[in-house]
């Protein structure tokens, strides 16, 4: 009868300490889509542990613990162990950079071209977010910049809504003066800073 | 008919205006969703639609043979396998006052991450912890795997009355 009584205050113990035991982390370190490699550090109090070649894995069994050394793991286990998740990916988002005439919000003849990419890439990419960044060169005022960067972004954006695009997925800012493609001094006029960035995701 | 036709106008402009809003804010968007799929906002459960916006503090939740991926504005790419908890715990994405950093929390499951321009821009501003270590991101991708425990899920720590350990 005591020995009952003291499992049961006992076993709920257990199942804590059983369940606080079983935080095993596993990183792995994956080729990108352009097969190039990164860098991941894995750290905890017990120390850290650098992984830089794909399909290397450092396991972590606790807190204080320090990673263990990468080793190789093979692809189909990581496979069976990441398989869902990495079907599940997203695709990666798409840049367009579209380029316009000095002080104002006419494209560039080339950036038309560059436009229609842009309106294919929207029908197909599905379900399809677009963010407008409109930018300028240095020459005048921030708060003027501002302003042009903003009338480019709108500019695509009405263009866009022009050719059917829900503009419920579409998101226009401005980043004016503040964020050159090309860096130059201010007051220098710069064609390449006169652009608008548009990512479909 | 007038009265009908007004108050749908109303409540579509209010639908756009609180969608507008929402894309303000929001740090991301869901992209794929596959089988039993949630984000808990502000202690409410929500089925989200491809496409649904992701916030600050949200948590996505995905339960037994399901699979979510979600896009930040930064193009860092995120998806969790079956069985999975994460935490958007810090989002901030303005190049050009160089404010860069992003922060998720995976608390169970498995987790595949690459990174996007955030990572490019700013290295040490990207992080995703575990409960048991956190892992710096020098522009890559990789995965993690987070075996569970339901005393590091704050779900279901909420359901269960706390002892009050404050």
């Amino acid at each position: 009868m005591i020995s009952l009584k003291r499992l049961l205050l006992v076993a709920p113990l257990v199942l804590l300490l059983v369940s606080c035991a079983s935080q095993r982390n596993l990183v792995v370190l994956l080729p990108d889509q352009d097969g190039k490699t990164g860098i991941v550090a894995v750290s905890n109090k017990g120390g850290t542990q650098v992984i830089n070649k794909t399909n290397q894995a450092s396991s972590i069994d606790s807190a204080e613990t320090k990673p263990s050394e990468p080793k190789s793991i093979d692809e189909k286990n990581i496979r069976k162990i990441f398989g869902r998740a990495l079907d599940a990916q997203p695709r990666k988002p798409i840049h367009f950079t579209l380029y316009f005439e000095f002080n104002s919000d006419n494209l560039t003849a080339e950036s038309k071209i560059v436009l229609n990419g842009l309106l294919t890439e929207i029908k197909t990419f599905k379900p399809a977010a677009v963010a407008i960044i409109g930018h300028t060169d240095l020459v005048g005022t921030s708060k003027a910049n501002y302003e042009l960067g903003l009338e480019r972004a709108v500019a695509v954006k009405n263009i866009l809504i022009g050719s059917g695009v829900n503009p419920v997925i579409i998101e226009v800012t401005s980043h004016g003066k503040d964020n050159p493609l090309i860096r130059t001094a201010d007051n220098v006029a710069e064609p390449r800073n006169r652009r608008v960035e548009a990512v479909v995701r | 008919m007038k009265l009908k036709a007004l108050i749908l106008t109303v409540l579509f402009s209010l639908f756009i205006s609180a969608a507008a809003f929402a894309a303000d804010d929001s740090v991301g968007n869901v992209k794929t969703i596959s089988g039993k799929v949630s984000i808990l906002r502000n202690n409410m459960a929500i089925n989200p639609a491809a496409g649904e916006a992701i916030f600050l503090n949200d948590i996505l939740r995905t339960g037994a043979e399901s699979s979510i991926g979600v896009v930040f504005k930064d193009d860092t790419l995120v998806s969790l396998g079956p069985d999975s908890r994460l935490v958007i715990s810090k989002f901030l994405f303005s190049p050009a006052e160089n404010k860069l950093s992003i922060v998720v929390k995976m608390l169970k499951g498995t987790l595949v991450y690459l990174s996007g321009i955030i990572a490019k821009l700013s290295p040490e501003a990207v992080t995703v912890e575990t409960p048991v270590a956190s892992i710096g991101v020098r522009g890559t991708k990789f995965a993690i795997k987070v075996e569970g425990n339901d005393q590091s899920d704050p779900v279901e720590q909420k359901a269960a009355p706390s002892s009050g350990t404050k």
